[in-house]
């Protein structure tokens, strides 16, 4: 296997726009936003920057196509721009794309930013669009919440877990998320919600109810990355950098051949393992100190926590009814709020994910603060459970 | 001799109450109540002439060695692009076969018939589908009156259930109803002129001169069918024919409704599912004259037999009651649908003709190496312990059993008939794919409940009057 990235890219700044229905903001607001806060805390120039990547899943109702929009809203310096696309790990995508411009030696300081424009569709929901030409003669009409409604079902039938269980376990992610998100101020959803609230909510597709779904928000989120001797010179005392970094994309094994359970996602596992592999984690029930994960709904976050080996299989909402992921349980996942009430602008998420945990290693997140963070998983996953792309990304001090 | 050799049918599940339509309409046409008996079957807002034909013919069982598919409806969805072409892909009957479009009539049907019986004693083995989802003006006579539904027969000279002795067609251009082209609705004349100089007059003239020519006498005659709509008429036919009461088939009128050209097969098919070797049948269809045709049943008969045929659909039903939805799918009340389904989606004809086989047949592919079904096929086998190149033959699912994997029921996308149910089937034998699924009984509905893929529309396209066809798992 590769060597990888470990310790070879440093996140010298990062920024994130507030999230939420911008009503008054362009996609240039929000990127102008994040890339301010970004640039500020890198305490780099504008026209330091080498190359940048943008990401963004939902082209048509956001920024349009190509790189432009970002060269264009922030008037970078005519260097190379790279626009990317991978549905809901788009953001991640970005990112690895920068790191991957350092790790080689391409550039001294690239830039990634993430940002998606949702609230100009006229609807709640993300907005609807065509799978292609040919994918629309075959595939099903289905929406995000429909698809991920059967990660439920599978879960429930191959585990035999009661209905009102579960359900009660996807509530416990919701509330303790809406309680995390209470207390970010750029966070969308700032309300806390009860268990009753939860679990009463109007059914969107079965068993997922409106508090299991995330919010569909506007916003940006970026990076700057760099050697970690750069951001040493530079005067950074606190390097945090980038210790594994993967991505893992479904071949229609899922979709197409009668062996996968419908109960978890195959790719996530596989860039996990690849991911600690890389990071040098043997045990990351006891390494990791904290997740970003993508919570598009309750039972996705459920589910990913065994995924990831944080639990164990089909033991997940055992643990979460425990509290194990809450803000004061062992391994506080989503102290954001994360996509359910950060918001889920999903171009952006990615970065967002590693905008928290960057402030966590800074000791920068306020309130939200975690006690010695020693590594901290981002995990973001895009499409449906029956065919998808995921990346983890593992980040932490700098030990080199 | 040429004859009938299979037969098949299909009624749409939902049937709607003739209760509910008078509720809605006695307010302004109180002569309305007197129809409101009995129910009449009712397409889904997925279903249409072409679906149901499709249908139809499946439910003769396997077709070999077809030569002609002719497609009879007053009712098909498409003006040009050939409707029985679609049929016929859709049934994988390949591409030596000559296909047609019979239309103009509600004795499209029996005219189709006469000729591919013709075709037949040439020597080519044809299938007559007719189906009819007819649209009508809400409150009007004839909403309450027709059903939806199709039939298919197989004609040729082998093996035949029931033989043909004879036929005669009566033209004359009497002009009961008519539909200008391009216009959505019928425009009917006085039920009672209809009666006395249509049906009481020119039935009997056709039946007289088709027993003349197969040498039959009126007294002989086991099963007379008359498809009116009319009360007391197919009696009063039958008593100008010569035929006695006993021997008038049921025109499904409290049970299915007038279904237009499939309406003389559907009766016919009913019929058959319970005659005898050496029944003498008469078939009428009536539209600007009428067709008659007389037919001895064969031995034949006790060996064959539909899949589900007229009693199993029938039996197959689930009570509508709710008529904004009847015209909704119907298409005589303009809905909002809510901006998701403004998407727009290009028909991609050529996207579409390339992938034919797998959208339209629903044929997938089976890796020649390890034995893997997959849907769709594709170049690389999906095993992960093979994965080789360019093996996998064409492999027909549609008649493939499949059961339910995962599934949702979806709120959010938009569906004419929420919520949308879709999820993943398994296939006996191999092979799994993520499917919608139609006809769901939320209560009984759960994973492992066995599905059958039923043929059904996928997507309407308003914008540019295109409709995409594709298959979908129905519980059994």
């Amino acid at each position: 296997m590769a060597s990888g990235i470990r310790d070879k890219v440093a996140i010298l700044g990062m920024g994130c726009s507030k999230f939420g229905e911008r009503w008054d903001a362009e996609p240039s607001d929000l990127m102008a936003e994040a890339f301010e806060e970004c640039i500020a805390d890198a305490g780099i120039e504008r026209s330091q920057i080498d190359a940048a990547w943008l990401s963004t899943a939902f082209d048509s109702v956001n920024v349009g196509p190509s790189a432009l929009p970002l060269a264009t809203s922030l008037r970078l310096g005519y260097i190379p721009v790279t626009h990317v696309e991978n549905m809901c790990a788009s953001g991640t995508e970005a990112f690895r794309g920068a790191c991957y411009a350092v790790a080689s030696g391409a550039a001294d300081f690239a830039l990634a930013l993430g940002v998606e424009k949702l609230k100009d569709t006229g609807y709640g929901g993300l907005p609807a669009r065509t799978r292609g030409v040919t994918n629309d003669l075959f595939s099903p009409n289905v929406s995000a919440p429909g698809a991920f409604a059967q990660l439920a079902a599978g879960y429930r039938g191959a585990h035999g877990i009661d209905k009102d269980d579960l359900k009660r376990a996807m509530a416990h992610v919701s509330v303790k998320s809406h309680a995390n998100g209470a207390r970010n101020p750029k966070a969308h959803l700032r309300r806390e919600i009860t268990h009753e609230q939860a679990i009463g909510a109007p059914m969107v597709a079965e068993p997922i109810g409106l508090f299991d779904c995330c919010g569909v928000s506007d916003g940006a989120a970026c990076a700057i990355v760099t050697t970690p001797e750069i951001a040493m010179t530079l005067g950074e005392t606190n390097v945090v950098t980038v210790k594994g970094l993967q991505l893992s994309v479904s071949n229609g094994e899922e979709i197409g051949f009668n062996s996968w359970n419908g109960a978890h996602f195959k790719t996530t596992r596989i860039a996990a393992q690849r991911a600690y592999e890389e990071a040098g984690i043997d045990d990351p029930r006891k390494e990791i100190s904290a997740t970003e994960v993508h919570d598009c709904f309750s039972i996705t976050e459920l589910v990913t926590m065994e995924d990831l080996g944080l639990a164990d299989e089909g033991q997940a909402w055992k643990a979460v009814l425990d509290g194990r992921y809450d803000a004061d349980g062992d391994m506080p996942c989503q102290i954001d709020g994360g996509l359910k009430c950060f918001g889920h602008p999903i171009g952006a998420s990615g970065l967002r994910m590693l905008y928290e945990i960057y402030l966590q290693f800074h000791g920068r997140a306020e309130e939200r603060q975690i006690d010695s963070m020693r590594y901290g998983l981002t995990h973001n996953l895009g499409g449906h459970p029956v065919q998808n792309v995921c990346s983890v990304a593992i980040v932490g001090h700098y030990d080199g | 001799m040429p004859g009938i050799t299979a037969y098949g049918a299909y009624l749409p599940r939902r049937r709607l109450q003739r209760s509910a339509i008078a509720a809605a309409n006695t307010w302004f046409d109180a002569s309305l109540r007197g129809l409101a008996r009995g129910e009449r079957t009712m397409c889904s807002w997925d279903e249409d002439t072409v679906t149901m034909a499709v249908e139809a013919a499946r439910d003769m069982g396997p077709a070999t060695s077809v030569q002609a598919l002719f497609l009879a409806s007053t009712t098909h969805p498409f003006a040009v692009r050939q409707n029985a072409g679609i049929v016929t892909e859709a049934l994988n009957l390949g591409r030596d076969l000559r296909t047609m479009d019979v239309a103009g009539s509600l004795r499209a049907s029996t005219t189709a018939l006469m000729s591919a019986l013709d075709a037949a004693a040439a020597g080519t083995q044809a299938i007559v589908v007719a189906a009819d989802r007819r649209k009508a003006r809400a409150g009007s006579p004839m909403e309450m009156l027709s059903g939806d539904g199709a039939a298919a027969l197989q004609v040729g000279t082998e093996g035949e259930i029931a033989t043909l002795l004879g036929s005669a067609t009566v033209a004359a251009d009497f002009i009961d109803h008519f539909r200008a082209s391009g216009d959505a609705y019928d425009y009917a004349w006085e039920d009672r002129w209809i009666r006395d100089e249509g049906w009481l007059k020119l039935v009997p003239q056709a039946v007289a001169r088709a027993l003349a020519k197969a040498g039959v006498e009126p007294p002989e005659v086991d099963r007379l069918i008359v498809p009116c709509h009319l009360r007391r008429v197919p009696e009063g036919v039958g008593k100008a024919c010569g035929i006695s009461a006993e021997a008038v088939a049921d025109p499904m009128m409290s049970t299915v409704g007038q279904c237009g050209t499939a309406q003389p097969l559907l009766m016919l098919a009913a019929e058959l599912a319970s005659a005898e070797p050496g029944q003498i049948i008469v078939v009428t269809g009536f539209g600007q004259g009428c067709d008659a045709l007389v037919f001895r049943v064969t031995d034949g008969i006790s060996a064959a037999g539909p899949n589900r045929g007229v009693a199993g659909w029938l039996e197959r039903r689930v009570e509508e009651t709710n008529y904004s939805k009847f015209l909704t799918y119907c298409g005589v009340v303009e809905r909002e649908y809510g901006k998701r389904a403004e998407l727009d989606r290009s028909p991609a004809l050529t996207a579409q003709y390339r992938n034919r086989e797998g959208v339209t047949g629903f044929v997938g592919g089976r890796c020649k190496r390890c034995g893997t079904v997959q849907y769709p096929k594709a170049i690389y086998c999906v095993n992960p312990n093979c994965g080789a190149k360019d093996t996998q033959e064409p492999h027909p699912m549609a008649d493939v059993p499949a059961t339910v994997k995962t599934f949702t029921a979806d709120h959010l996308v938009f569906s004419m008939d929420p919520p949308a149910y879709l999820g993943l089937v398994e296939f006996e034998g191999g092979g799994r794919t993520m499917v919608e699924f139609t006809e769901v009984d939320p209560e009984s509905f759960d994973v492992g409940t066995p599905t059958s893929m039923r043929f059904r529309i996928k997507h309407v396209d308003e914008r540019r009057g295109m409709r995409q066809y594709f298959w979908k798992a129905a519980p059994d």
